[in-house]
C-alpha cells in the first residue's frame, strides 16, 4: 500500500490497484507453505520420484512409451495434488482457526485469498511438470516438440484448477482434522482409477469403463493429447467436464464458506 | 422463505450443482470410454501380449508365396492367412508394404551355449537344432520350447550327447562324453540318451583322414554305425550322421541313417551315392558355412562387413566370424561341396540349410543367412533355400508347431524389407523379429569400444617420482581373478637402472590354485583399465629389468574382446641390470590397434619373486 504506512496521514478515499492486493497475499500464502517443510516437500518431490520409479525405471525396460505415457499423467498426478492438498486441508484449518472470520474484519478483497491460493496451486503445478520434463528429457529418452511442451505445461498447469475447486468444496466440509482423511481418500483412488499409474488396459475391465468419471482422467486424456498420445473421445467432452466440476464445486463450497462463522 | 434452506440460503443453487456434476460424470462415463483407447498406448502392450495382425505383406508361408495378404495372430498362434483375412478393430495392426513375412528361420546345425539363443533370435532364427552338447540341459530346452510365454531367446531342439568313439571327434570340447568303444551295449547306450532327452540321435563318423594324412581319430565302426541307427529307430528317434568323406557317407547311407549333417567335401558326390540318397529319401544339412571357412573361403568376414548386419553383431560374434580355422586352406573343398549340393539337390535330395556355428568363421544367427546365399550359389532356388531353412527342417525333425505360418502354429515370425525370393541376400535386411508372437526386442550390441589413441611420447614410466605413467595407469594383477591364489605387491623404490632415482619393485609368490597361475603388474595404455588403445605405429616394447634370476612373460592383451588370451614374450631378470626388447611383432596373434594391457608377470613354479622394472618405454 503506497503512500499510507509511511507517511502516517492516510487521506480517505485512497485506492490502491487490486493486483497489488492479490500479490500481497500471494506473498503471505506461499510464506505459510514454505514454512511447512513436511507440505513442500512431499507435494513437489512424489511425483518426480514416482515418475523416475515407473517412468524410467520399470517402465524404461520396453520403448520410450512409458517414460512419454507417464511424463503427461505424472503431471496430472502433480496438479491435482497441489490442488487438493493445497485447498482442501489448508482451508478446513483455517475455517476452524477463525481465520475467515479475521478476514471479514480485514480491509483485503475478499476474493484475493482464493486468488492466492490458485495462483500458488498453479506456480506448484509448474514447478512439478518442469521437473518431470526435465527428468524425462534427460533420462526418459523423451522428445516433444516446443509446442508440445508449451501445450503440456498450460494443460498442467490451468488442469490444476478442477482440484482446486474439487479441494475447496472438501475443505469446507471436513474439519481440520478429516480433511487430509478425506482427501487421500479421493486422491489415491481417483489417481490410480485414472490410469494415472498404469495404463487402464491392465486394471480390471469394470474399473477401465468407469474411469471417466473421475476428472482426474479427463485431464489425463488432455495432457496426453498434448503429447501425442490421445484417445477417441473427444475433446470438448473432457473440458466440458472439468468446466462443470470446477463450476459445480466452486458454488457448493462457496455457499458452505458463506454459511460458516 | 419457502425457498430458502436453514442457513437463509436459495435452495436452488446447490441443488443444481449437485445435479450439474452428477449428470456430467454419469455421461462421461456412458460416452467415453478407454474401451477405445489411445492405441498408443495400447500398442505397446499389445504385441506383447501376442495379438496384432500384419497387413499387405508378400507372405512366403514355409511352402508358397502370397504376394500381397494378411496375416492375423491371436495370443501368440497364427490364426488367419490369407488375401482376404478380416482383421477386428481394436487391434494393433502393423504394416508390411514393401516388407515380406517369413516363418521363423530354423538352423538345423548349431552347437548353443552362452548367448547362443540369443544371438540367433537377434537374427532371425527362432528354433535351432543342437548337434552336440551336454546332456544335463535337456529337459530345460524341452520346457522353453514348449512354452508359449514371451521370450529372448530361440528354441532348441537338441541330441544332447553326440555318438562317438573313445577320444573321437566331439571329445576334445573340454566336457566329458559318453562314448561307444568295442564293449558297449548299444542298444542300452542309445536308451540312455534317449531317456536324458535326446530329441534325435547324432553320431559321429570322423577319422580326420579328409583333413591331416597324419593323425587319426578312434571312430565308429561300420557295425556300431548300424547297430546305434537300430536303436534310433527302436526309440522312434531319427538317427543324423557327421561324415566328412564320400567313404564314410557310403557306409553310414547304407546302414540306414535318416540325415546327414554335413555334406561330405573330400570329393564331390558320385552318381551311385546320389540315386542312393534319392531311394532312401535321406536329408541333407551340407553346412557350407563351415566347408567356406575349412576352405579359408573367408565368408565369415564377408558377412560381418555386410551392412546390415555388423551393427547387430556383438563382439564376440564379429571375432568367431573373422576367426580362421587352424588348418592349411583348401579351397577345393568348398567347391567339391558346392558340387555334390548341386547335384543332390537337382536329383530331388531334401536339403536343409544349417550353419555348423560356431565354428570359426561362424557365428550363432548371422551365418545362416551367409547359409541361404550359398545355397542360392549351389544351385537352390532362393525360394527352395527358404523352404530348407523353414518348413523342410521342422518336417523332418518332426516339428509340427511351426516352420510355416499356418493357422494353429506358433507366430515365430521374420519380417524383413524387400523380397528374398528375388534376391536372398534380403533375409539379412531384418524389420522385426516376432518369437511366440511377441516382437523381439532387437537391440544393436554395444560396439567394442573404440581404440583410443595415445600420445606421441615412446616414454611411458621412468618412477623417478612414483607410479606415475606418461598415458595410462599401473596397476597389479594375480590369478585371484580367475581362482588361484598368488599374491603381489608392488611399489616404488629408490634406485633404479643406470642410477636415476626410482623403480617399480614388484615382489610375491606364485601359489598353486589356477592351472596357469600368473602374478605382477600390468600396465594400462588408454584412459580406463582395458580400454583398447592404438599402438599400432610402435614397435618394440622396452624396459629395464633386474630381479631374481627366474623367467618372466612380458603379455601383451588385445583385441575387441577383452577376456582374450594374451600373446606373450618371456624375458629373464637378472642380479644386473639389463636392457630387455621385445619386438611387438613377436607378441603371435596381437591386435596393435587395440591394446587393452600390457604385463609383466612370474608365471610357474610356485614360490616366491621379486624383480624391478626401469625405464619402459614402447618405441
Amino acid at each position: 500500500m503506497e503512500t499510507t504506512m509511511t507517511t502516517g496521514m492516510r487521506r480517505p478515499g485512497t485506492r490502491v490497484r487490486l493486483w497489488r492486493c492479490y500479490l500481497l497475499d500471494t506473498r503471505c500464502e506461499l510464506l505459510r507453505l514454505l514454512r511447512e517443510p513436511m507440505y513442500i516437500i512431499p507435494t513437489l518431490l512424489f511425483p518426480a520420484l514416482f515418475y523416475v520409479m515407473f517412468g524410467l525405471l520399470l517402465g524404461g525396460r520396453g520403448s520410450g512409451g512409458a517414460a512419454r505415457y507417464l511424463l503427461a499423467t505424472y503431471g496430472v498426478f502433480g496438479a491435482m495434488g497441489a490442488g487438493l492438498f493445497g485447498f482442501a486441508v489448508t482451508l478446513a484449518i483455517d475455517r476452524e482457526r477463525g481465520f475467515f472470520a479475521l478476514r471479514r474484519a480485514l480491509p483485503a478483497p475478499p476474493s484475493a485469498w482464493l486468488v492466492a491460493r490458485l495462483l500458488i496451486a498453479m506456480l506448484f503445478t509448474l514447478v512439478i511438470v518442469l521437473e518431470l520434463a526435465a527428468l524425462a528429457v534427460a533420462f526418459g529418452g523423451v522428445t516433444l516438440t516446443a509446442a508440445q511442451w508449451a501445450l503440456l505445461w498450460t494443460v498442467s498447469v490451468l488442469g490444476a484448477l478442477p482440484f482446486c475447486a474439487i479441494g475447496l468444496w472438501l475443505g469446507s466440509l471436513a474439519s481440520a482434522n478429516a480433511a487430509p482423511a478425506w482427501v487421500n481418500l479421493l486422491f489415491l483412488p481417483m489417481a490410480f482409477l485414472s490410469g494415472l499409474w498404469l495404463p487402464l488396459s491392465m486394471l480390471p475391465d469394470v474399473f477401465a469403463r468407469l474411469a471417466p468419471m473421475w476428472p482426474a482422467w479427463h485431464l489425463a486424456q488432455i495432457a496426453l493429447g498434448a503429447t501425442g498420445q490421445s484417445g477417441s473421445t473427444p475433446l470438448w467432452l473432457h473440458l466440458l467436464v472439468l468446466a462443470v466440476v470446477t463450476v459445480a464445486c466452486c458454488v457448493l463450497a462457496l455457499r458452505r464458506l458463506a454459511r460458516a462463522v | 422463505m419457502t425457498h430458502t434452506d436453514g442457513h437463509g440460503q436459495r435452495r436452488w443453487p446447490g441443488v443444481a450443482a449437485v445435479a450439474a456434476l452428477v449428470a456430467v460424470l454419469g455421461a462421461a462415463v456412458a460416452m467415453a470410454g478407454p474401451a477405445r483407447t489411445t492405441p498408443a498406448v495400447s500398442a505397446s502392450p499389445a504385441p506383447a501380449d501376442g495379438t496384432f495382425a500384419i497387413r499387405d505383406v508378400r507372405i512366403f508361408d514355409g511352402a508358397a508365396v502370397i504376394e500381397r495378404g494378411t496375416v492375423l495372430v491371436r495370443d501368440g498362434l497364427v490364426q488367419a492367412v490369407g488375401t482376404d483375412v478380416a482383421v477386428p478393430r481394436d487391434i494393433a495392426v502393423v504394416d508390411g508394404a514393401g516388407r515380406t513375412l517369413l516363418p521363423g528361420l530354423i538352423d538345423a546345425h548349431v552347437h548353443a551355449w552362452g548367448d547362443a539363443q540369443a544371438d540367433l533370435l537377434r537374427f532371425g532364427v527362432t528354433t535351432a537344432l543342437d548337434m552336440h552338447g551336454m546332456a544335463d540341459r535337456l529337459p530345460a530346452l524341452r520346457a522353453q520350447r514348449e512354452s508359449t510365454a514371451a521370450t529372448a531367446q530361440a528354441d532348441l531342439w537338441a541330441a544332447g550327447y553326440a555318438i562317438t568313439a573313445p577320444g573321437g571327434h566331439g571329445t576334445q570340447y573340454g566336457f566329458p562324453v559318453p562314448t561307444v568303444d568295442a564293449d558297449t551295449d548299444i542298444p542300452a547306450f542309445i536308451a540312455a540318451r534317449v531317456a536324458e532327452g535326446g530329441d534325435f540321435i547324432k553320431l559321429i563318423v570322423e577319422d580326420m583322414r579328409g583333413y591331416d594324412a597324419a593323425r587319426r581319430l578312434p571312430t565308429l565302426d561300420a557295425a556300431q554305425v548300424r547297430a546305434v541307427v537300430d536303436a534310433a529307430h527302436a526309440h522312434e528317434r531319427i538317427a543324423v550322421a557327421h561324415v566328412s568323406t564320400q567313404a564314410s557317407a557310403r557306409e553310414v547311407l547304407a546302414a540306414g541313417i535318416d540325415g546327414f549333417v554335413h555334406v561330405a567335401d573330400d570329393a564331390a558326390a558320385d552318381a551311385a551315392f546320389v540315386a542312393d540318397a534319392v531311394r532312401r529319401d535321406v536329408f541333407v544339412v551340407p553346412t557350407l558355412s563351415v566347408i567356406a571357412s575349412v576352405a579359408g573361403a573367408d565368408a565369415g568376414r564377408r558377412l560381418a562387413d555386410d551392412p546390415s548386419l555388423s551393427p547387430w553383431l556383438t563382439p564376440e560374434q564379429r571375432d568367431g566370424l573373422a576367426a580362421r580355422m587352424p588348418m592349411a586352406a583348401r579351397p577345393q573343398r568348398l567347391a567339391d561341396a558346392i558340387d555334390s549340393v548341386r547335384r543332390l539337390h537337382a536329383a530331388g535330395v531334401t536339403i536343409l540349410a544349417g550353419s555348423d556355428a560356431p565354428n570359426a568363421g561362424t557365428a550363432q544367427g548371422v551365418s545362416l543367412h551367409g547359409e541361404l546365399a550359398l545355397l542360392v550359389q549351389a544351385g537352390l532356388t532362393p525360394q527352395q533355400a527358404l523352404v530348407a531353412a523353414t518348413s523342410a527342417p521342422a518336417a523332418r525333425f518332426g516339428i509340427t508347431d511351426r516352420g510355416r505360418i499356418a493357422p494353429g502354429l506358433r507366430a515365430d515370425l521374420v519380417l524383413v524389407d524387400g523380397n528374398p525370393l528375388d534376391d536372398i541376400t534380403a533375409t539379412r535386411r531384418i524389420d522385426t523379429v516376432w518369437k511366440n508372437g511377441r516382437r523381439v526386442e532387437r537391440t544393436q550390441p554395444v560396439p567394442a569400444a573404440a581404440a583410443g589413441a595415445v600420445p606421441d611420447d615412446s616414454r611411458i614410466s621412468d618412477f623417478e617420482s612414483g607410479l606415475d605413467a606418461r598415458f595410462g595407469s599401473w596397476a597389479p594383477t594375480t590369478d585371484q581373478m580367475a581362482g588361484g591364489a598368488s599374491t603381489v605387491a608392488h611399489a616404488r623404490i629408490d634406485g633404479g637402472a643406470h642410477g636415476s632415482a626410482g623403480a617399480l619393485s614388484v615382489t610375491g609368490e606364485i601359489r598353486p590354485g589356477f592351472a596357469f597361475p600368473w602374478s605382477g603388474v600390468i600396465f594400462f595404455p588408454a584412459a580406463q583399465a582395458m580400454q583398447p588403445a592404438d599402438l599400432s605405429t610402435r614397435s618394440e616394447l622396452v624396459f629395464r629389468v633386474r630381479g631374481d634370476g627366474r623367467r618372466y612373460s612380458a603379455l601383451v592383451f588385445s583385441g575387441t574382446s577383452p577376456t582374450a588370451m594374451p600373446a606373450m614374450q618371456a624375458f629373464e631378470a637378472g642380479d644386473n641390470w639389463t636392457e630387455v626388447r621385445l619386438p611387438l611383432a613377436g607378441f603371435a596373434g596381437a591386435d596393435l590397434s587395440r591394446v587393452r594391457g600390457i604385463a609383466w608377470t612370474a608365471g610357474q613354479p610356485d614360490g616366491a619373486f621379486a624383480f624391478a622394472l626401469d625405464d619402459v618405454a614402447l618405441r
